[in-house]
């Protein structure tokens, strides 16, 4: 707390070096940007992260947040959970630990996703969603609001997560199309909600479990090991999936399933036979 | 609902020239010409009106010269808002908010010729009317006064009509309607071009706000001194390419810098350009011509990785344009972004050249609308703005304030008599 200096008067250009020192200090990673969040933050202005006002004046109020903001991420915690929301794809999303903090990539996932759905079929056409592995609905949710007449139903192993998720489909207006429910893909007592589905995305935990001892603390000692880790070679939870297909994707034009996964999973190598869906 | 339309549509119109003008009155000549014959040949335009009847309204002899040109444009738009009527029934369109909105827009532009054309053929019925009530009114010189004045007011509203459509039926700019990326770069001078740089974005800033646009900064460069290097900004709201775009061009500042101790007057530079916004459809970029480097490029990530940083470098191979984009928390919007900038720059290339094939081949007062051009010298000492397009001066203190409105309507005024002698000069030759 003393490394923060307590002022009358701290300005946010001098708020930002001082807690990028700090993080400096402490070996925090992307000390500058964490404390460009951070200081944008305590003023309530996290949107002009990029461009704070040099000269905008810190309340007293405002520094004490700030002191407890940089506490926080000096043990390490993830920017986004103490800031308590980050952007998506073009949502926003209330991010809670220990949910996992949707990534750059999985924006591209969505990309992809829409760019195939824009060719298969009309946009104002009815899309039944299946998201496994919801996490905070970051997948779903952005495919809701991309696509007007679509419905999803999520499913994850964690009532942090359906809680979650149903709180950010509620906060984007979106919960009429969406249905959260609490389940384990691998237990094959899971019973999924209507019919089959129109398509199909999961982002799973993918992340082999030689690699879990070498991720960063903001990931490993903050975010759900449910949501990271796949087993041996990280592919428990997709092959699970995988193997539901068949009765879970229906034919309709769309139809398809979409994964993310790590680098070392290449899909023409690992996959099993999917079953008598041939377009998946 | 028609109403309203017809307030938004007409702010997209400027505001017509004093009627003196010779190239005006050309115009609008041949236009009342075109109406009339438009009005004898069109039967089954307007429904509801005796088209014979309007014919008689007035001389016979303009009937014969009849300008096959604007009849066909008059005729076009009635097709055009005919059309676009019809599709906007279909349900395909109904349920695609963005094509509607397209179709609605496009409509509304034609509508107001369409409306416009329908309001002079009313007024020339009625004063067919007139003039048949006149001739039938024999010794009553009540009756005749109050018809005579009747006749007056009629053929005053058609006056203006036609003006209104001579200005309505000129060749449009077709970026007129769109958001601009506007970018105010220092020229010449040091300090002071940066700090006047500065001046330019507050006066633009008070313009807008009094437009109703809303501003956004995509990229900004500090200057030491005060002011700016450069920097760009979105300008979204009504019409904004078409006022704008008059201030395309080197602003040159002739007054005593803050910098200076001695008092003597430097003059500096700042270029200022205007980008209007396009899409995707427009301006389509190759993926293979495009690098795109993010933090995470070539190194870990995915759900290993937890990091903030979301910055893009964008770079087209072709031309070398280089777009850095750090202001979102999300990084495809970051994408989208410098997408957007680099579709706006490669259009504003080609608009460019185009300028510069059009200022080659005719002389134009209000020109190029080339960045290189100068358009306007502003001296302290002497308290005024000068514009060099128009050879006119105007207040500084007006500029100051951000109310440069004056400027930007002189600038279209002018814009729209170059294009009526251009179109006049055209019928002579053909």
């Amino acid at each position: 707390p003393n490394a923060i200096p307590r002022l009358e008067s701290l300005s946010a250009a001098a708020a930002v070096a001082a807690a990028a020192r700090v993080f400096d200090e402490a070996g925090v990673p992307e000390a500058d940007q964490s404390a460009r969040y951070l200081v944008a933050h305590a003023v309530g202005r996290i949107d002009d992260f990029a461009r704070l006002p040099s000269g905008l004046a810190l309340s007293a109020g405002e520094q004490d947040l700030l002191v407890d903001f940089v506490r926080r991420r000096v043990d390490r915690e993830p920017v986004q959970y103490i800031v308590g929301d980050w952007d998506f794809h073009h949502i926003n999303l209330l991010c809670r630990a220990p949910t996992l903090i949707p990534r750059p990539e999985t924006e591209d996932l969505v990309e992809r996703i829409l760019g195939f759905v824009a060719q298969a079929q009309s946009k104002a056409a009815p899309l039944r969603i299946l998201d496994i592995g919801c996490g905070t609905g970051a997948i779903g949710l952005a495919l809701l609001n991309a696509l007007p007449a679509a419905t999803c139903v999520a499913v994850d192993i964690s009532e942090n997560a359906t809680v979650l998720s149903s709180d950010n489909a509620e906060r984007l207006g979106l919960s009429h199309r969406y249905e959260c429910i609490l389940g384990d893909v691998t237990s094959p007592a899971l019973r999924l909600p209507g019919g089959p589905f129109g398509l199909v995305v999961s982002n799973p935990p993918y992340i082999p479990k030689a690699d879990m001892a070498t991720l960063a603390p903001e990931v490993v000692a903050y975010e759900d090991d449910r949501a990271l880790c796949g087993g041996d070679d990280g592919l428990d939870v997709a092959r699970a999936i995988v193997r539901r297909l068949p009765h879970i994707l229906d034919n309709g034009p769309a139809s398809s399933a979409w994964f993310e996964l790590d680098d070392s999973h290449l899909l023409d190598r690992q996959a099993p036979s999917l079953g008598p869906n041939p377009k998946a | 609902r028609g109403g309203v339309r017809r307030c938004r549509v007409s702010r997209f119109f400027a505001p017509p020239l004093p009627p003196a003008s010779q190239a005006f009155s050309t115009a609008r000549m041949m236009l009342r010409v075109a109406l009339v014959a438009a009005a004898a040949g069109l039967a089954d335009g307007f429904t509801g009106l005796n088209m014979g009847r309007l014919a008689r309204g007035r001389p016979a002899t303009a009937l014969q010269a009849m300008d096959e040109f604007m009849v066909e444009r008059l005729e076009g738009y009635r097709r055009t808002f005919d059309e676009l009527t019809e599709r906007l029934a279909d349900p395909e369109v109904i349920n695609n908010p963005d094509l509607l909105m397209e179709i609605s827009v496009e409509r509304s532009s034609a509508e107001e010729v369409v409306m416009t054309y329908g309001d002079w053929a009313k007024a020339n019925g009625e004063l067919a009317d007139a003039k048949e009530m006149f001739a039938d009114s024999g010794d009553d010189a009540e009756m005749r006064e109050m018809i005579r004045g009747e006749m007056k007011d009629l053929e005053g509203q058609m006056g203006a009509l036609e003006e209104k459509l001579t200005l309505l039926l000129l060749p449009k700019d077709p970026n007129d309607g769109k958001n601009v990326m506007l970018e105010i770069r220092a020229g010449t001078g040091g300090d002071e071009a940066g700090i006047w740089a500065g001046d330019l974005l507050t006066t633009y800033e008070k313009f807008a706000s009094t437009e109703g646009w809303k501003l956004r900064i995509l990229d900004e460069s500090k200057a030491d001194m005060g002011g700016y290097k450069s920097i760009t900004l979105e300008v979204t709201g009504e019409s904004v390419y078409s006022k704008l775009k008059w201030e395309a061009g080197v602003h040159r500042v002739q007054r005593v810098p803050a910098t200076e101790s001695q008092g003597r007057v430097h003059t500096s530079t700042a270029t200022v350009a205007v980008m209007p916004e396009v899409d995707e459809v427009t301006v389509t970029i190759d993926p293979k011509d495009i690098t795109l480097t993010t933090a995470r490029s070539g190194g870990a990530g995915g759900q290993n990785v937890n990091k903030v940083e979301t910055a893009v470098d964008l770079m087209h191979k072709p031309t070398g344009i280089r777009i850095f984009c750090t202001q979102e928390r999300s990084q495809l919007k970051n994408k989208d972004l410098a997408m957007q900038m680099l579709r706006n720059r490669l259009y504003e290339m080609q608009l460019e050249e185009q300028r510069a094939a059009v200022s080659a081949e005719r002389k134009s007062q209000v020109g190029s609308g080339l960045r290189s051009e100068k358009i306007r010298t502003y001296n302290w000492k002497d308290n005024r703005v000068s514009d060099h397009r128009l050879n006119r001066n105007f207040p500084l203190q007006r500029f100051l304030d951000g109310d440069i409105a004056d400027m930007i309507d002189a600038c279209i005024a002018v814009d729209q008599q170059e294009k009526m002698e251009a179109m006049a000069a055209e019928k002579l030759s053909a």
